[in-house]
């Protein structure tokens, strides 16, 4: 059996194909004209404003948008899988609003605003948000179960997300500053963030094809997970510490983009098929490709890059997934 | 006791009334005492132009991000009364403090004008920015110093006359005006008031910067070009907040600047507009055009 079944092989290629068309008919096209100009002169003499708008604004946003689809798609995959829920997303555990409280906080503390002092920020406040879940839920019930895990982190990003809205009412300049990052949008990218943001994605995703194994097994019972040698609490700590590393980087950089994590792994699904690995690499790659894919679009759609991808995200992902519930819903 | 207060009343007002002057302003006519001792200001701008008259405010308002007076204003050991930030007066305070004037502007307070001339005589410039020189003036006749406003405008104008020798000498360069916010860069066009100030002086301004108006926004790095001058004076909002043009000076893209680029102090270019922010901004012109003068770059 072939690793991609030839009917299905289309749905990358689609994706490709949006993204090169919305591209050279988009705003960025006098600017790629310009710089291939300037690269088939030579590229040695001072490179033109076109240029640089293409080496320092396009190309880090398109290898922004693949890292951050890739992590938050395989993020949203390995969720539904540990949670054995089709509609779980990371931003149910609170981490959205953890990182929006940790920027929020650096920005209202007499420490300078910069771009890698907000991913930290962000990072820490997502990591700290995941700790009080995991940590408040064990205290309280005295075991891990997934759902209380979903339910309170939900509850708490309730509690930390007013918190976020408390401190912007009060501070007016905060929520100029941080608008855009909380819509989640990759207009604010800056070049410096890609080597943290690769330093924790690209190693993640591949601890994360290698864990795949025992998640598998824990889907077929705790008890059965047991018998055959796998801790079941183990592998939850250990999944739920790779969503974290991988939406907390992501969201840092980006803000929160909705839906990328929920569309994701069933489209991953449809493409690659149901075993694990199979869906984690279906992910990441689709999720790459449609965060490139969306961020283009809205390009080209307002090209004042006022709007948010997670709006070309919607308009792609709601058809998908009514035709997905009803080829389901038919076939029962 | 009550009629007593209420027959009160009318004496007082008319006693006032026989006293005072009426100015003409923006929202109409309003009757002010002949030498106002207990002045509240609404914003940095007239806070400038009272302290430039030689009046200390009993209250002012304070800009929302800088948090206190601008430095340049030289404001003694008793400061005035902060009302909080210039977008929301504290109204309750002002009537607790009793003023015997209250100046404005249209432009930031209209809508509280029918409450605040009921506490008190009420002047009321129409706008802020280019207009400062008409709206000292206006609040000059409300205070009842137009002489002392008069011999300040003079000063400016012999200002800028030696400014204008030097920039003659420099060969007429392009003087570029920048704000670097957190979140963009302002570019300052000839209505605004430091635009004003170059303008008064005959100096010429880049052509991207040269159209009317009062400010252009500037968001992307790819714009950059429109800030270029031939001497850019570049000022900093709340740079501990962060800053956009220091984010922009570590890309290539400044690369493409060519101009030479001066700092100049936010709260008298920017913040307060007024004759004594004139009177600081244009001596620091000065000071930066006979830098540029005798050491060409």
């Amino acid at each position: 059996m072939s690793l991609i079944d030839r009917r299905r092989a289309w749905l990358p290629w689609l994706l490709l194909g949006l993204f090169a068309l919305a591209t050279l008919t988009g705003p960025q096209r006098p600017e790629l004209a310009a710089w291939w100009r300037w690269v088939w002169a030579g590229g040695d003499a001072r490179a033109p404003l076109e240029a640089l708008v293409l080496t320092e604004l396009y190309l880090p946003r398109w290898q922004v948008a693949l890292l951050i689809g890739a992590a938050l798609g395989s993020a949203g995959c390995l969720l539904q899988r540990l949670t054995a829920n089709p509609l779980a997303s990371p931003g149910l555990l609170g981490l959205n609003q953890g990182a929006a409280l940790g920027l929020v906080c650096l920005l209202v503390s007499p420490w300078p605003f910069t771009p890698m002092g907000a991913w930290l920020a962000a990072v820490v406040g997502a990591a700290v948000a995941m700790l009080l879940v995991f940590g408040i839920v064990r205290l309280a019930t005295g075991g891990l179960a997934i759902d209380g895990l979903l339910l309170f982190g939900a509850l708490f990003g309730t509690l930390l997300g007013a918190l976020v809205t408390l401190v912007l009412l009060i501070d007016q300049h905060a929520l100029d500053v941080i608008r855009f990052w909380l819509a989640g949008s990759l207009a604010q990218v800056v070049p410096s963030q890609i080597g943290p943001l690769a330093l924790v994605v690209i190693p993640t995703l591949a601890v994360a094809l290698l864990v795949s194994r025992p998640l598998e097994i824990l889907e077929t019972g705790r008890d059965t997970a047991a018998s055959l040698g796998v801790d079941p609490r183990l592998v939850l700590l250990g999944v739920a510490a790779l969503v974290l590393l991988l939406t907390a980087a992501a969201v840092a950089v980006s803000g929160p983009i909705l839906f990328a994590g929920l569309v994701v792994p069933h489209m991953a699904r449809f493409w690659l098929g149901d075993r694990l690995w199979r869906q984690l690499l279906g992910s990441m790659l689709l999720g790459a490709l449609l965060l490139l894919t969306a961020d283009a679009l809205i390009l080209r759609l307002d090209d004042q890059d006022r709007l948010p991808p997670s709006l070309a995200l919607s308009l792609m992902g709601v058809p998908w997934f009514l035709w997905l519930v009803r080829r389901r819903y038919l076939a029962c | 006791m009550l009629a007593g207060l209420w027959l009160g009343q009318p004496a007082w007002a008319g006693d006032e009334e026989a006293a005072c002057r009426p100015v003409h302003h923006a929202m109409g006519e309003s009757c002010v005492p002949a030498s106002p001792r207990r002045v509240v200001v609404l914003d940095t701008g007239e806070l400038d132009m009272a302290l430039a008259l030689g009046v200390m405010p009993i209250a002012t308002t304070t800009p929302y991000q800088v948090g206190g007076f601008p430095d340049y204003l030289a404001i003694g050991d008793t400061p005035p009364h902060s009302l909080g930030v210039i977008q929301e007066p504290d109204v309750e305070r002002i009537l607790r403090l009793a003023p015997d004037l209250i100046l404005g502007s249209r432009q930031r307070h209209g809508r509280l004008y029918p409450l605040l001339s009921r506490l008190a005589p009420t002047v009321f410039s129409a706008s802020l920015g280019a207009d400062w020189e008409a709206n000292f003036r206006l609040f000059a006749r409300a205070l009842g110093k137009e002489g002392e406003a008069e011999r300040f405008l003079a000063g400016l104008d012999a200002r800028c006359r030696r400014i204008a020798r030097f920039a003659e000498r420099l060969g007429d360069p392009a003087i570029s005006l920048v704000r670097s916010m957190q979140t963009h860069v302002r570019l300052y066009l000839p209505d605004s008031f430091a635009g004003s100030l170059l303008a008064r002086c005959g100096l010429a301004r880049p052509a991207p910067q040269s159209a009317a108006g009062v400010v252009r926004q500037l968001t992307n790095p790819r714009q950059i070009q429109a800030l270029d001058g031939d001497i850019i004076l570049l000022s900093e909002y709340a740079p501990e907040q962060g800053s956009l043009i220091r984010r922009w000076q570590d890309t290539p893209f400044w690369s493409l600047i060519e101009g030479q680029v001066y700092e100049v102090a936010d709260d008298y270019w920017m913040l307060g507009i007024g004759p004594l922010a004139a009177e600081r901004a244009l001596d620091a012109l000065e000071r930066i055009l006979r830098e540029a003068h005798d050491e060409p770059h």
